[in-house]
């Protein structure tokens, strides 16, 4: 007896099987692997002969042939993938912390142990019919044959129902110890041009730790990163949606995969002439691909300013500015970031950003150690100190937290669970924190992971010291010789170990085998992650973003530019400084922030083909006020003179920074510090008395101005230069002088002048 | 014109055809009572007071006649898929239904509303769901070391679910849809009843024997007084699935278990006369008299009832996860728990104080305590049967019976204690021992029959029992002759019930000649 059935979407021939028993029906698959899958199985347990007259897709082999009694079905390996694709799991179901409808499943699936026993023994195995299986109420439930909240999930005719049922009919066995775990997921194809309308097959291989693979593709959950670009359904189908790049995660048990399209926003480009330079060079071969092109060189005006503010967070002076419009050197540019890099303002601005990082603050540390760690920070960018030695530093500290800076990191957390966090979102990008209560929902790391590096911290102890003085509230900071981490799910100490890699030695301090690890020449995040944060830094958003969010599931914009910039910091020994420098002296940096037609339709600049106009951060801002109108904010309990970019913490009051978003130094994380308009930002710098009283104070810069009696084209002018950071236009400058002819007095009108111009989009943005 | 005319000439009749409710039921399920259910039936912002889970509760006005027999455009229920307004269409912020889906709920009305047979359910559309081919399990009869290994090759069997000793020697177990009378003394089945799957089962002397269903997929949503002379002297039904029943030694009311609630029973009224509704979850367990009652939830707490009023008297809490099994001591002052989170917990039932934990007990499904109060037993689901010295509480020993256990009870004169599991076999132990005496494995259909057997391999069978049985020795097929001859013994097998150290081996067998 022949029953035939055709593979479709793939080079397949044709399918048959005899079956000596009397045949059994083969519905037509529109998954080619759900195809494979029941015809193996069918044949599994009904002792059929198959032959199969064509190569399995991909790999070239023929599928297997199974005989004979089919094997149990596995719980861990083959029950939880389908309870995961059905939805059963997921955090607004079962998979929520307590369940719904009084069962209670872990997210996702982590938890083996705990869904079999909701499943198999709670309500006194009433959810299971071993001797009916179809009548179980694990199946009634989903298949909406008695009433079920989360409406239908199965279908009776699908190989979810028939593993399911087939489970149960074999007794429902439970998942074993020593059970092999899934090593990897392997998508194919991992990257290929998608045009919209266009549609393609994902195929997704499950690697187990002994050596299986399977095809997993029915049950692998599919989710569209970006819903623009490339769409994608429940069996793996992307379909192409709009231009740019898109990308599709694959998930299956714990472990996750990217598959990426890409759509020319037009017909590809040539990008001629963009130079030799490392950045413009892969920049450039991307625009290329996307059909994309870069916007016009910037002017002298607009790039002094921008390279100012990137490096040092200070804007040019009215002298600097005319000094570098007047120089005629072909290298001004890059002599201007050398000089940048050696200026004190570079080592205030970095302290600032790693203060934030950080979170140095006083009322974690006490103010003595607040400006401890406040200290090592500026010498460490003083010295230009290497980046990997920076970390060690900070993570193998030891000592007094009033005496040694970056012992303060021990006292900024409390548990080996926080400083394993931090140390995480810091060094390595990866944000930790989901694992601590169940496996990483969009990731591989596991509750192990997690663990598994606060163990890494496990013997960091704290106790006072009196050397200060009684109530000194000095800390030392001190390993001990003992201390460990439990799992919450497993018995026993957790043994030390970074994340994915080996467990450490028992016999030196874990936090120097972990520094190690770290600032090893092949530590897949470290040099990346830093990487990433000063392109951010620079370019205004990172290869990938969020910054601090490296994971395998969210692919960067440019994935040979971060790996090249990542061997050249590595190779470079990790000087920031030559990193700082690499980037902007290319030419993709010095490019104008206005779109032009061939650029527009990447609406949101991921490729970089523009500068990225940011707002001012809220110290930039409060010093480029302080600047232009030559006045200097008084900060409490500093000195005068001190700089909002100099401020060792968060605590010290300002209204202007706070409604400006300046972070409270409370996370680790790159998005407390906001950019999110706000109506108190512009009422504060529209009518607060604050900028008023600047802009008329006697001995600011239209009172000296007026003083030194300068004609009036000469101080709009100024005005222009101090704010805007270049010359005023022959038209503008008609238009200020008439502006302040109009009001009482010339000087009114340039203390009108100067408040319209730093109320001007141009003043407030860095573009 | 002509041909058209023609054309409707020839036309046969629409055939109409009748729609039940098992048809409407289906799409009601998919999109209606989600918030249309008995259970938000007081939720008005959600159900509006209209419930559609039932066929009862369609047909019965509720405020307004949801559905008028025969005329679709009177009733309520079709009036509402089809309204132009968006804001007033059913379902609720969806789309609306499927025209093929609409057409069934206005034939379902317009043919009389008619239930049908309801065992018909769900085959209105679900298809194939009986693709699965129910596998034959080769199930080996566990029998000592080096004796004759004996298997049977038979689809899965059903699991027992209850069981409990009555007078005279009576075993009664509920295996499947069927519940089995024993007789111990004779070693042999007396009567198979077919009922549903039970899921508590118990002997009250004068009252006869009590089962609540509950097993899913049964059709017990009822209580039933089903005695040895006649089978169904009463039943209650409810509403839900029953969990558990007490007896009543006074009168023939039963307290039983039904969702989160206790109630007192009366013959045949629809629900209880009496209920308690303290708990928030389902109750899993209930032990007690007619003083008081204990009753154990999947809500982690315990409750001390009083019997005739019905009032909580005492929480009793301590459990981190469901009470799966509860037993009270004969002088009804302990109270034995356990349930998910392994332990066995001991109370003093006057007090409500949590007197001792034996962690040693694992997970427990199932509780008793001995008629004599000196002893009880734990079964659970890691296959172990254990024995505790009461009132001490310390453990007397763990019998490893293989296979997930469910029920326990001991005989009235404490030498026995019966066993049923997942592997739809009861064992009978001796309790002052711990020996493995005989294990039954009653079929479930009549065609099958049952077989009992010793450790030692000597077995009973129903006799017109058809049996696929292989004896091997020493990994060798024995002829069924040969081995029939030595093993097939029902006197040996009485004698292993009857007397306390194991009889004696039977005599070698030599494989040899053809199986």
């Amino acid at each position: 007896m022949l029953v035939g059935g055709r593979l479709t979407d793939r080079p397949v021939a044709a399918t048959m099987w005899f079956s000596p028993a009397g045949g059994l029906p083969l519905p037509p698959f529109e998954n080619p692997a759900m195809a494979r899958r029941a015809l193996l199985t069918l044949v599994a347990s009904t002792l059929c002969l198959l032959l199969v007259g064509a190569p399995s897709p991909g790999t070239g082999e023929p599928p297997k042939v199974a005989a004979g009694d089919s094997p149990p079905i596995d719980f861990c390996r083959e029950i939880i993938p389908v309870l995961t694709k059905l939805g059963c799991n997921q955090g607004a179901c079962h998979g929520a912390q307590l369940g719904k409808g009084g069962f209670r499943q872990s997210l996702f699936g982590f938890d083996p142990d705990n869904d079999y026993q909701q499943i198999v023994l709670a309500l006194k195995g009433r959810r299971i019919s071993y001797s009916r299986p179809e009548e179980s109420l694990i199946l009634k439930k989903p298949l909406l044959h008695v009433a079920h909240a989360g409406g239908k999930r199965l279908k009776e005719n699908s190989e979810a129902y028939r593993r399911l049922v087939t489970w149960i009919a074999d007794g429902a066995p439970g998942p074993k110890a020593n059970e092999p775990t899934l090593t990897a997921i392997q998508v194919e194809p991992q990257a290929q041009a998608l045009q919209p309308g266009g549609s393609l097959q994902l195929r997704v291989t499950a690697k187990w730790s002994d050596g299986k693979t399977e095809d997993v593709t029915e049950f692998a959950q599919y989710d569209s990163l970006t819903e623009g670009q490339a769409s994608v359904d429940a069996a793996g189908k992307v379909t192409g949606v709009g231009t740019g790049e898109g990308a599709v995660m694959i998930r299956y048990l714990g472990q996750a995969a990217v598959c990426r399209t890409s759509a020319p926003y037009g017909s590809p480009t040539t990008v001629d002439d963009f130079g030799d330079h490392l950045v413009d060079r892969l920049l450039a071969k991307k625009w290329e691909q996307l059909g994309l092109v870069p916007s016009p060189a910037a002017s002298d005006a607009e790039f002094l300013r921008r390279v100012q503010l990137d490096l040092i967070g200070t804007t040019p002076t009215p002298d600097e500015v005319r000094a570098f419009l007047a120089d005629a050197n072909p290298d001004k540019r890059t002599k201007l970031v050398d000089d940048l890099l050696e200026r004190p303002e570079y080592a205030d601005y970095w302290t600032l950003k790693w203060g934030d990082l950080l979170r140095n603050n006083r009322t974690y540390l006490e103010p003595k150690g607040m400006w401890c760690l406040h200290q090592w920070l500026r010498s460490s960018f003083i010295a230009n100190k290497p980046l990997d030695e920076f970390a060690r530093e900070l993570l193998t500290a030891q000592g007094s937290t009033f005496q040694e800076g970056p012992a303060n990191f021990y006292r900024v957390g409390t548990t080996p669970a926080d400083w394993g966090e931090s140390a995480s979102q810091l060094f390595l990008g990866v944000r930790m924190q989901c694992a601590k209560c169940h496996h990483h929902p969009f990731e591989k790391w596991s509750q192990d992971d997690y663990y598994g590096l606060a163990a890494c911290f496990a013997r960091v102890g704290n106790k006072p010291s009196q050397e200060y003085g009684l109530f000194g509230r000095e800390t030392v900071i001190f390993l001990r010789p003992n201390g460990e981490v439990s799992h919450p799910r497993k018995p026993g100490a957790v043994k030390p170990r970074a994340p994915e890699g080996p467990a450490f030695n028992e016999t030196q301090d874990r936090r120097e085998q972990l520094a190690a690890w770290l600032t090893a020449k092949d530590n897949p995040y470290f040099a990346r992650n830093l990487v990433n944060r000063y392109w951010a830094y620079c370019f205004g958003r990172g290869l990938v973003e969020p910054i601090d969010d490296l994971r395998a599931t969210n692919p960067a914009s440019n994935e040979p530019l971060l790996q090249a910039l990542t061997e050249r910091f590595i190779a470079d020994g990790y000087d920031v400084k030559k990193l700082l420098r690499l980037l902007v002296t290319s030419r993709a940096y010095q490019i104008s922030s206005q779109a032009v037609p061939g650029n527009q339709a990447d609406v949101e600049n991921k490729f970089h083909t523009r500068y990225r106009v940011r707002r001012l951060a809220a110290e930039q801002l409060a010093d480029a006020l302080d600047a232009a109108t030559g006045t200097r904010e008084k900060y409490q309990g500093l000195p005068a003179g001190t700089r909002a970019i100099q401020l060792p913490d968060a605590s010290i009051p300002s209204y202007l920074l706070t409604i400006f978003g300046r972070p409270g130094r409370r996370q680790a994380c790159e998005c407390e510090r906001t950019a999110t308009p706000n109506l108190a930002q512009a009422l504060h710098l529209l009518n607060g008395d604050f900028l008023g009283g600047k802009i008329a104070r006697q001995g600011g810069r239209v009172d000296r101005l007026f003083q030194q009696k300068k004609p009036l084209p000469e101080v709009v002018e100024e005005l222009y230069l101090a704010t805007l950071c270049r010359t005023p236009s022959p038209p503008e400058l008609v238009k200020a002088l008439s502006l302040i002819k109009e009001t009482p007095s010339p000087r009114v009108g340039a203390e009108d002048l100067l408040w319209a111009l730093v109320n001007s989009p141009e003043f407030l943005f860095n573009h | 014109m002509i041909h058209l005319l023609l054309l409707l000439a020839i036309e046969p009749p629409a055939i109409k055809p009748q729609v039940d409710y098992p048809h409407a039921e289906v799409i009601l399920r998919k999109n209606c009572i989600v918030c249309h259910s008995e259970k938000l039936r007081t939720e008005m912002e959600l159900s509006g007071g209209i419930v559609l889970d039932s066929y009862a509760a369609i047909l019965k006005p509720q405020g307004k006649a949801l559905v008028v027999p025969g005329k679709p455009k009177e009733s309520l229920l079709y009036q509402v898929l089809i309204r132009e307004d968006a804001e007033k269409r059913m379902p609720k912020d969806c789309p609306p239904l499927d025209a093929s889906e609409i057409a069934t709920i206005h034939d379902w009305i317009r043919t009389g509303a008619k239930e049908g047979d309801p065992k018909q359910r769900f085959s209105a559309t679900s298809t194939d769901t009986k693709v699965i081919a129910r596998r034959l399990l080769k199930i080996k009869l566990p029998v000592m070391d080096r004796g004759p290994e004996i298997s049977i090759q038979m689809p899965r069997p059903e699991p027992v679910t209850a069981l409990a000793f009555g007078e005279n020697g009576m075993l009664a177990f509920s295996a499947g849809p069927s519940l089995c009378f024993w007789n111990m003394s004779e070693v042999s089945a007396m009567k198979r009843v077919a009922l549903f799957p039970a899921s508590d089962l118990r002997y009250e002397a004068g009252q006869g024997w009590w089962l609540a269903g509950g097993i899913p997929g049964g059709l017990g949503r009822c209580v039933r007084m089903a005695d040895f002379e006649a089978e169904n002297a009463a039943a209650f039904s409810a509403d839900q699935t029953v969990q558990q029943c007490v007896p009543n030694s006074q009168t023939s009311n039963p307290s039983f278990a039904v969702g989160s609630k206790v109630c007192w029973g009366q013959p045949d009224s629809k629900a209880g006369s009496r209920t308690f509704d303290g708990h928030s979850d389902t109750v899993l367990a209930l032990v007690g008299t007619e003083r008081f009652l204990y009753s154990g939830s999947k809500d982690r707490s315990i409750r001390k009832l009083d019997g005739t009023t019905g009032q909580a008297l005492l929480t009793l809490s301590g459990h981190r996860d469901e009470v799966h099994a509860l037993a009270l001591s004969p002088d009804g002052k302990l109270l034995l728990s356990g349930g998910l989170e392994p332990g066995l917990f001991f109370w003093n039932t006057e007090t409500g104080e949590r007197t001792r934990v034996q962690a040693a007990a694992g997970s427990i499904t199932a509780i008793a305590i001995s008629p004599d109060g000196g002893t009880a037993a734990t079964a659970g689901p890691d296959g172990n049967l254990r024995l505790w010295r009461l009132p001490g509480g310390n453990q007397l020993r763990t019998v490893p019976l293989g296979s997930p256990l469910l029920c326990l009870s001991f005989s009235h004169d404490v030498k026995y204690l019966a066993v049923g599991g997942h592997d739809g076999i009861v064992r009978i132990l001796e309790v002052a021992t711990g020996r493995l005496c005989v294990s039954i494995l009653p079929h479930s259909t009549e065609e099958r029959g049952w077989i009992a057997w010793t450790p030692a391999g000597f077995f009973t069978r129903e006799k017109a029992a058809v049996w696929p049985l292989t004896v091997r020795v020493g990994g060798e097929a024995v002829p069924w002759e040969k081995a029939q001859a030595k093993l097939e013994q029902p006197e040996e097998v009485k004698r292993s019930l009857a007397t306390a150290p194991p009889s004696r081996r039977p005599t070698p067998i030599r494989p040899g000649g053809r199986p």
